[in-house]
C-alpha cells in the first residue's frame, strides 16, 4: 500500500497577488520510504508548500496526487477525508491543551470511523489500541492520561508525532517539527519520522533550517528560494556551496557572526 | 385546463359555499342564545393591580351567585389591553374609565350599560384651582400662567379642564406659558401650593359639596389654601360596557347582568363590596348621551394635538442649536480632511461645549427647589423605618420566582445563542452570507434594550411571568450569541487547523478544535448572562413581569414604604450573592 506523491506545476498565489510558491513547469515525486528535507530562507515558501500539497490551504494552480487519490480534484467530505491520508505535525504541535494525550492521539482515528462515532468520541477499542501502540512508539507510554499542558514541549510534540502516526497516514509532512526542541530532542524527534517512514513505506517530508539534521536524517535536499525550487539532489550531494546557493548572502552573514 | 383556470374555479364554488351559507341563516328569528362556559370581567388598573384584583374577584364572586354562570375577574396592565380584550371578546363585561371607553369606542360599536355611582352621584367634576391669594380671578387672567396637569391621559386632571378652555375660544396649547405634568393629583395640588407653578387641574366634589383634591391632599400640609377658578359640567363616572355585537347576540345574558350589577350596589354587603373597587356606591342604568361631553373633549383634544404638532417644535430654540451643531460637525469633519488641526481642535471642544451645555439645559435642575427635595426624600425614608417584616414571606417568594425566571429565561436561550453564535463565526462557518446574516440578526436582537422587548411581549401576551422570561430568552439570544461569536474568533487556531489536517469534517472540526478551548468561555459566559439576566429579570418586574420587580412597584404605587425597605434589601442580598456566587463559579472554570 506504499504510495507515491507528485507535486506537478504547483503555485499559490496570495490575494495581494505575490506568489507564494511557484512551481510551474516543475514536477516533484516523493518516493515511498524517502525522506526529504525542505530547506530555505525564512519566508521562502515552504510552509506554504506543505500546506498546499495537503490541501489546508488551497493551491491556486497545479496538482497534487498521492498514489491513485487525486487530492486536487476533491471536494467537501471526501476532500475532509483525503487530508487525513497525509500525517502533518505542526512546528506549534496545535494540541488541544485540556484533553489528554490519549484524547489528542484518538481524534486522528475520525478518519476510520463513522462520522457519527468521530464526532461523538465513540471509539472502537481498536482504535484505543492503535492510539496507544503510537503513544509507545514516541516513548509516552506512562503519559497517556496527562493532559497536553501538563506536558513538557518535547512531549507535546512528540504526542503531535503520536497523533500523525495513529492516522496511518500514506504521506507524512513536518513543518520545523524540531524547532522548539533542544537537540537531543530535534534528534530523537527526527529518528522517529524517519523510522516510520521506512518501515510503513511513506513518503516523508520536512521544513528544517538545521544544515546538519538535512544531511543526517534525510536521504533528499530540497532548496527553495522565493517560492521556487533552486536545489533538488540527494542529500549526500549537499555541499556548501550549495547552501550558499540556497540560502544566499544570509548564510554567508550568518557564518561570518 | 390551464393551472390558473382550475384556482378559479375553486375559488368560485368556495365563493358559493359562503353565499349559501349566508343566506341559509335564519332572518329576523332571534337564534337561540349562546350561553358561554364563564363570563369574564375586566378591569384596569387603578393604583395598586394586587388589591384591585381581590376586590374584583369578590365582586365576579357576588355577580356568580346571582346569574348561576362562572364569572371570573381579570385586571390588565393597561387600558389598551383591555379594549383588545373586548375587542376579541376575552373580556365580556369591561369597567371602563373614560378614556379607554372613547378608545373602545373608536375602534368598534359600544354598548354602555350602566354608569358607576360615586358619593351619590353617576358623575364627577374636575376643576382648575389657583392659591387663595392669587392674583387671578378668572379664567382670562390665566393667559401666560404656568400650569399643572395631572397626565396627557387623566380625564379630569388634563382632558376636561382642555376642552372648558378651548370652548371658551382659547388654544389650550398656548394659552399658557409653561406646563408641566405632575403624574398624580396631589402632586399637582402640591405645586401650586408651594408656587412652582400658578394653577393645576385636578378632580373636585359635586359644587353643592365642595372641595375636592386641593381640600383632600393637603388637608395636613402647612402653607397656603387652594380655591377653584372653573368648575366643569358634571362628567359621567366609569362605564360598564360591552362590544355591541356581543351584547346583540347574548341580549338575555346582557339584561340580567346588568340587573344584578345594580342589585349588587343596592343589597348591604354587596355595597361592602363595591366600595373596595375605587370607592364606588352602585350603578345605575347608563344614558349614552351623558357620554357625549367626555366624548366631545377627546375629540376636541386630538385635534388641538394634532394643530399644535403639525411640523413644530415645543421649542424653536431646538432648530438653531441643532443647525449650530451640525455645522460644527461639519467644521471638525473638514479640519480633518484638510490637516487643519487648529479648526479641528476648537471645533471639536465647541461641539462638545454647546451640546453639554443644551443638554444640561433639557434636565431641568430645580435650582431654588433643591433642598425641598431632598426634604421629602426625608419623608419617604423615614417612611421606610422600621421594615415591615412581616411581608418577608412574601418578598423571598417573589425574590425566589426572579432566580427561576431568570433561569429559564437563560436556558432556554443557549442553545439559540450558541448557534448563532457557531453561525456567525469566522473559524467556524465558511460561508460569509451565512455570518453576515448572523451577525446582523445578533446586532439587532441585542440592540433592542431587554425592557423594550418586555414592554412588546407584556402588551402581547398581558402581564405575567412568561413575557418576562421570553424577553429574556429573545434578548439573551442576541447578546449571548454575540459574546460567544467574538470569543470564537480569538481562539487558537492550531487546534482548528490541526483537525482539519487529520481529515475531521467540518462539523467534527468545530467539535475537537473549537468546542474544548471554548467550552470554559461557553460555561463562564453563560453563567455572566444568567447573573445579568437576574437583575434583567428585577427591572422586568416593572414592567409587568412577575416577580420581586412586581412588587416593588405594587408597594411603591400603594405608598406602602415600610414593606418596599424590605424589597429592596432582599434586591441588594440577591445581586450581591449572586455576584459573589458566580464569580467563585466563573474562576473554577477558567
Ligand atoms: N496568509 C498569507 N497571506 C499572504 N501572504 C502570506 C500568507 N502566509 C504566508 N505569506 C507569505 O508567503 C511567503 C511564504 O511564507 P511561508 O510561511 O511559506 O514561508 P516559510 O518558508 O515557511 O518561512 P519560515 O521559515 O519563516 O517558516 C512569505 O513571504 C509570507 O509573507
Ligand atoms: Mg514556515
Amino acid at each position: 500500500m506504499s504510495a507515491r506523491l507528485t507535486l506537478r506545476d504547483l503555485t499559490r498565489r496570495w490575494p495581494d497577488g505575490t506568489l507564494g510558491i511557484d512551481l510551474s513547469g516543475q514536477s516533484l515525486v516523493f518516493e515511498p520510504g524517502e525522506m526529504t528535507a525542505i530547506l530555505g530562507p525564512s519566508g521562502a515558501g515552504k510552509s506554504t508548500l506543505l500546506r498546499c500539497a495537503s490541501r489546508l490551504i488551497e493551491p491556486s494552480t497545479g496538482e497534487v496526487t498521492l498514489g491513485e487519490l487525486a487530492l486536487t480534484c476533491l471536494k467537501g467530505r471526501a476532500l475532509s477525508r483525503a487530508r487525513g491520508q497525509i500525517g502533518f505535525v505542526f512546528q506549534q504541535f496545535n494540541l488541544v491543551r485540556s484533553y489528554s494525550a490519549l484524547d489528542n492521539v484518538l481524534v486522528a482515528r475520525a478518519r476510520h470511523v463513522s462520522w457519527a462515532r468521530g464526532l461523538l468520541g465513540l471509539w472502537r477499542e481498536v482504535d484505543v489500541a492503535l492510539a496507544r501502540r503510537c503513544l509507545d512508539e514516541v516513548g509516552l507510554a506512562e503519559k497517556h492520561q496527562s493532559l497536553a499542558r501538563e506536558l513538557s514541549g518535547g512531549q507535546q510534540q512528540r504526542v503531535a508525532v503520536a497523533r500523525a502516526f495513529a492516522q496511518e497516514p500514506q504521506a507524512i509532512f513536518a513543518d520545523e517539527p524540531t524547532a522548539s526542541l533542544d537537540p537531543q530532542l530535534s534528534a530523537t524527534v527526527l529518528g522517529l519520522l524517519r523510522r516510520y517512514g521506512q518501515r510503513e513505506s511513506v513518503p516523508v517530508l520536512i521544513n528544517v533550517h538545521t544544515i546538519e539534521h538535512a544531511r543526517r536524517y534525510c536521504d533528499r535536499v530540497i532548496g527553495m528560494r522565493a517560492g521556487r525550487v533552486v536545489f533538488d539532489g540527494p542529500s549526500s550531494t549537499l555541499s556548501d556551496a550549495a547552501v550558499n546557493e540556497i540560502y544566499g548572502r544570509q548564510a554567508e552573514e550568518g557564518a561570518a557572526l | 385546463m390551464s393551472r390558473v383556470g382550475r384556482w378559479a374555479l375553486w375559488a368560485l364554488c368556495l365563493v358559493w359555499c359562503v353565499a349559501l351559507r349566508a343566506e341559509a341563516q335564519p332572518q329576523g328569528v332571534e337564534a337561540p342564545e349562546e350561553i358561554p362556559r364563564e363570563i369574564v370581567l375586566g378591569f384596569n388598573p387603578a393604583e395598586n393591580a394586587q388589591t384591585l384584583q381581590r376586590a374584583a374577584d369578590a365582586l365576579a364572586e357576588a355577580l356568580s351567585e346571582r346569574v348561576h354562570l362562572p364569572v371570573r375577574a381579570t385586571v390588565t396592565l393597561d387600558y389598551t389591553t383591555l379594549v383588545e380584550a373586548m375587542r376579541s371578546e376575552h373580556v365580556h363585561f369591561a369597567w371602563l374609565t373614560p378614556s379607554p371607553l372613547v378608545l373602545a369606542e373608536r375602534l368598534f360599536p359600544v354598548r354602555v350599560l350602566l354608569t358607576q355611582v360615586r358619593r351619590g352621584q353617576p358623575s364627577y367634576y374636575s376643576a382648575l384651582v389657583v392659591q387663595e391669594g392669587s392674583r387671578f380671578q378668572r379664567v382670562e387672567d390665566l393667559q401666560g400662567a404656568s400650569i399643572a396637569w395631572v397626565d396627557p391621559t387623566s380625564t379630569s386632571g388634563y382632558i376636561i379642564p382642555r376642552y372648558l378652555l378651548a370652548q371658551r375660544g382659547f388654544d389650550p396649547s398656548t394659552f399658557f406659558a409653561r406646563q408641566l405634568f405632575a403624574g398624580q393629583h396631589d402632586a399637582a395640588v402640591i405645586a401650586v401650593q408651594r408656587g412652582q407653578v400658578d394653577v393645576a387641574a385636578v378632580w373636585a366634589n359635586p359644587p353643592a359639596e365642595g372641595g375636592g383634591a386641593w381640600t383632600r391632599y393637603l388637608e395636613h400640609r402647612p402653607g397656603p389654601r387652594l380655591r377653584p377658578l372653573l368648575m366643569s359640567p358634571p362628567v359621567p363616572s366609569d362605564a360598564i360596557a360591552t362590544k355591541a355585537t356581543w351584547a346583540q347576540s347574548h341580549p338575555r345574558l346582557v339584561r340580567s347582568v346588568s340587573e344584578a350589577l345594580v342589585a349588587i350596589g343596592q343589597s348591604a354587603e354587596g355595597r361592602g363590596l363595591l366600595r373596595r373597587l375605587n370607592a364606588t356606591d352602585g350603578f345605575v342604568p347608563a344614558d349614552t348621551a351623558h357620554y357625549e361631553l367626555v366624548r366631545r373633549a377627546f375629540q376636541s383634544n386630538r385635534e388641538s394635538h394634532a394643530r399644535a404638532r403639525s411640523g413644530r417644535f415645543e421649542d424653536p430654540k431646538t432648530v438653531y442649536i441643532f443647525s449650530a451643531l451640525v455645522l460644527l460637525a461639519a467644521v471638525l469633519g473638514a479640519g480633518a480632511m484638510r490637516r487643519w488641526p487648529g479648526a479641528q481642535r476648537a471645533a471639536a471642544w465647541s461641539l462638545f461645549g454647546v451640546a453639554l451645555v443644551w443638554s444640561a439645559s433639557a434636565a431641568r435642575i430645580p435650582a431654588h427647589d433643591f433642598w425641598r427635595g431632598w426634604r421629602d426624600i426625608g419623608h419617604f425614608l423615614r417612611g421606610m423605618l422600621p421594615p415591615d417584616t412581616g411581608v418577608g414571606a412574601e418578598v423571598f417568594e417573589a425574590t425566589v420566582l426572579t432566580i427561576r425566571l431568570a433561569l429559564v429565561g437563560t436556558v432556554a436561550a443557549i442553545p439559540f445563542a450558541l448557534l448563532v453564535g457557531l453561525l456567525a463565526a469566522e473559524n467556524v462557518m465558511p460561508l460569509a452570507m451565512v455570518r453576515r446574516g448572523a451577525r446582523f440578526f445578533c446586532n439587532l436582537d441585542r440592540s433592542i434594550d431587554l425592557l423594550i422587548v418586555g414592554l412588546i411581549l407584556v402588551s402581547a401576551y398581558g402581564p405575567g411571568a412568561f413575557p418576562g422570561v421570553g424577553a429574556l430568552a429573545i434578548h439573551t439570544v442576541g447578546s449571548l450569541g454575540k459574546q460567544f461569536y467574538e470569543t470564537l474568533e480569538t481562539l487558537d487556531p492550531g487546534p482548528v487547523e490541526a483537525m482539519r489536517a487529520v481529515g475531521c469534517t467540518q462539523t467534527q472540526v468545530v467539535r475537537w478544535g473549537v468546542w474544548p478551548q471554548f467550552a470554559p468561555h461557553f460555561v463562564s459566559q453563560s453563567l455572566f448572562r444568567f447573573e445579568l439576566n437576574v437583575r434583567g429579570a428585577v427591572v422586568l418586574g416593572l414592567v409587568g413581569a412577575q416577580g420581586i420587580g412586581f412588587l416593588l412597584q405594587t408597594y411603591m404605587r400603594g405608598a406602602e414604604y415600610a414593606k418596599v425597605t424590605v424589597v429592596i434589601a432582599a434586591i441588594v442580598v440577591l445581586v450581591m450573592a449572586l455576584d459573589a456566587i458566580s464569580a467563585r463559579l466563573r474562576k473554577n472554570v477558567s
